[in-house]
């Protein structure tokens, strides 16, 4: 079986497992990048939603000021294209981490990439609260962070979790881009080993695990969405 | 001392274009402790809008409003601190049409989100809950899903919710209206009975003029935004002064639909329809024999209907009488004196000024 895969496709052999080109390097690299950037992403993203959401117009404490600078941030983050913000961010990133290159540097763009889109998301989870919810726990005297995280988030969970499921696997696309410019992972394996030297076996090798893992992504996604939901609907 | 005093509220809903919707004007509202409020009108006629001002739901243009003894608006201004509303919302109950309970929590937690700040221990908490969700007859379901439970317990459930911090108060915003009727009789009995142990005050917004006779000691009517009769329930009942009421009380429109079915044609001159509304307690004669024999005129009855007003027997008829002008009037002059409440109809069943 070894020998047979050696023969089919010798260039990700000749890779190997561990060291800096290795399978198991890049593995680690993607999942490491695909992580952190979702705890970062995440954690702005689910407050710039909440933001939008509780200082809207008709929200429960709405604030035209707040509003539209979030709104603002979301929209212009939102427009640039994430090769181009690769390149934009860079002297940010020298100055928080200390260099450009690698994983580690790469969250700031990833981070800065998602956050916006998964803004945007969050905003329309939590928009889909039923108002008659939010006005009942009003009338109990719920003051408003008991709204915010009992009524907005736990009530939209579900939805949430689908969202989030969407977010890391569009991320997961993000690192691979991130990749091509030095952040290391499954896209740069594509890339550097593969495409660019003609091996194909590698570029293939490399996007069927892309494909694994956000499968993995998906299907553990769907799995809690559907426990976690008991709306009406 | 009222408990809630709503005095000469506006609210206005501003369009685009700067045209303003005027969904409640110039409207005073006053419960006392103690009362169940049924506040009535179709829909769209703003008794949802004007009842939603009593917890700040809804901001008013203008009035004042003070419950509790406690100013929240004065002339339009909220006088009240966000974080002292928050205290008096507790002792305002309300409940609300689609239930609205916290559906990724169960039975008990709903409850006891409720009851989130009022500083209890974790056994404190689950016991206060459980003894609300035994007040609703729904202990056995504390660990379900609101999902898992029919709308009437749903509805229960809420009313637990809405009574967890002692309020004086609960707002019931067509709490009854989703609900099937043998539901909708139970909640209706559930809340009388919470009038009467806990000294709730009960205000009741709904389209359904049944509800309101059930358990209502007072009633307003509302249409257009507007306060068109308030007062007494058998007061209002017996004596509407407005066309609308009219048409509420007494089975109004089945009354109409049934002359309609009827088909009388045209009234001969020497006959008049009438629908007479009054309290069976009062009437211990046959007011129909009575007519024929003190004043002669032939009556025939054309509809008739007995129902229980806050537990009082109220009769509805519409009868059709035979007799010339001036047997009309000895007719009528008898029957108010009979303390029988009078209006003529025309064929159709339409009111006949």
């Amino acid at each position: 079986m070894i020998s047979w895969f050696e023969k089919v496709c010798p260039n990700v052999v000749q890779l190997g497992w561990g060291g800096d080109a290795g399978w198991g390097t890049s593995i680690f690299q993607t999942l490491f990048m695909t992580f952190w950037a979702t705890i970062f992403g995440g954690i702005l993203g689910i407050i710039f939603g909440v933001l939008l959401v509780v200082t809207k117009e008709d929200g429960i404490r709405p604030n035209k000021f707040w509003y539209n600078v979030c709104d603002k941030i979301v929209s212009i983050f939102r427009a640039i294209p994430f090769v181009i913000l690769l390149a934009f961010v860079a002297p940010v990133t020298q100055k928080i981490v200390g260099t450009q290159i690698g994983m580690k540097a790469a969250l700031v763009p990833l981070t800065l990439g998602v956050f916006p889109f998964y803004a945007r998301q969050v905003q329309v989870a939590l928009e889909s609260v039923d108002t008659g919810k939010v006005e009942a726990a009003q009338s109990l005297g719920a003051t408003v962070s008991d709204i915010i995280f009992d009524v907005y988030l736990r009530e939209s969970r579900s939805e949430l979790i689908r969202v989030s499921t969407v977010t890391i696997i569009s991320l997961i696309g993000l690192t691979a881009m991130a990749g091509a410019i030095g952040a290391g992972g499954l896209g740069n394996t594509a890339i550097s080993y593969g495409y660019n030297r003609f091996n194909n076996d590698v570029t293939l090798v490399a996007t069927v695990l892309v494909i694994i893992l956000i499968f993995i992504v998906q299907i553990v996604g769907d799995f809690f969405a559907k426990k976690m939901n008991h709306q009406n609907r | 001392m009222s408990i809630i005093q709503l005095d000469h509220i506006d609210v206005d809903f501003p369009q685009k274009k700067g045209k303003v919707v005027k969904a409640v004007s110039d409207v005073t509202l006053h419960v006392e402790k103690g009362d169940i409020y049924g506040v009535v009108g179709f829909s769209g006629a703003g008794k949802s809008t004007l009842v939603r001002t009593i917890n700040l739901l809804q901001h008013p243009s203008k009035g004042n409003i003070k419950v509790n003894d406690v100013d929240f608006v004065k002339e339009g201004k909220q006088v009240i601190s966000n974080k002292q509303l928050q205290l008096e919302r507790r002792k305002i109950g309300m409940i609300f049409q689609g239930f609205n309970l916290l559906n990724e929590t169960t039975v008990l937690e709903n409850v006891a989100f409720a009851l989130k700040h009022a500083k209890l221990s974790d056994e404190e908490l689950e016991k206060r809950s459980l003894e609300l969700l035994d007040l609703v007859d729904l202990k056995d379901k504390a660990n379900f899903y609101p999902v898992e439970l029919s709308g009437g317990q749903q509805q229960r459930v809420a009313i637990a919710r809405a009574l967890a911090n002692h309020p004086d108060i609960l707002i019931s915003d067509e709490a009854t209206s989703a609900l099937d009727p043998q539901n909708t009789q139970q909640i209706l009995d559930l809340l009388k009975r919470l009038n009467k142990q806990l000294g709730l005050t009960v205000v009741l917004i709904t389209h359904e003029m049944d509800a309101v006779k059930k358990i209502c000691n007072k009633v307003a009517v509302m249409e257009h935004g507007k306060m068109i009769e308030k007062g007494n329930l058998r007061q209002v009942f017996l004596h509407p002064k407005k066309e609308l009421t009219k048409r509420f009380v007494g089975g109004g429109l089945e009354a109409i639909q049934t002359l309609e079915a009827l088909n009388l044609g045209k009234l001969e001159a020497n006959e008049e329809v009438y629908q007479l509304v009054y309290s069976i307690a009062n009437v211990t004669k046959s007011i129909i024999i009575e007519l024929y024999r003190q004043i002669g005129v032939e009556v025939s009855m054309l509809y008739g209907n007995v129902e229980l007003l806050n537990g009082e027997a109220i009769g509805t008829l519409v009868v059709l009488v035979k007799g010339d002008a001036d047997k009309q009037k000895q007719a009528r002059e008898f029957l108010e004196k009979q303390n029988v409440t009078l209006t003529r109809l025309d064929e159709k069943g339409n009111l006949d000024d």
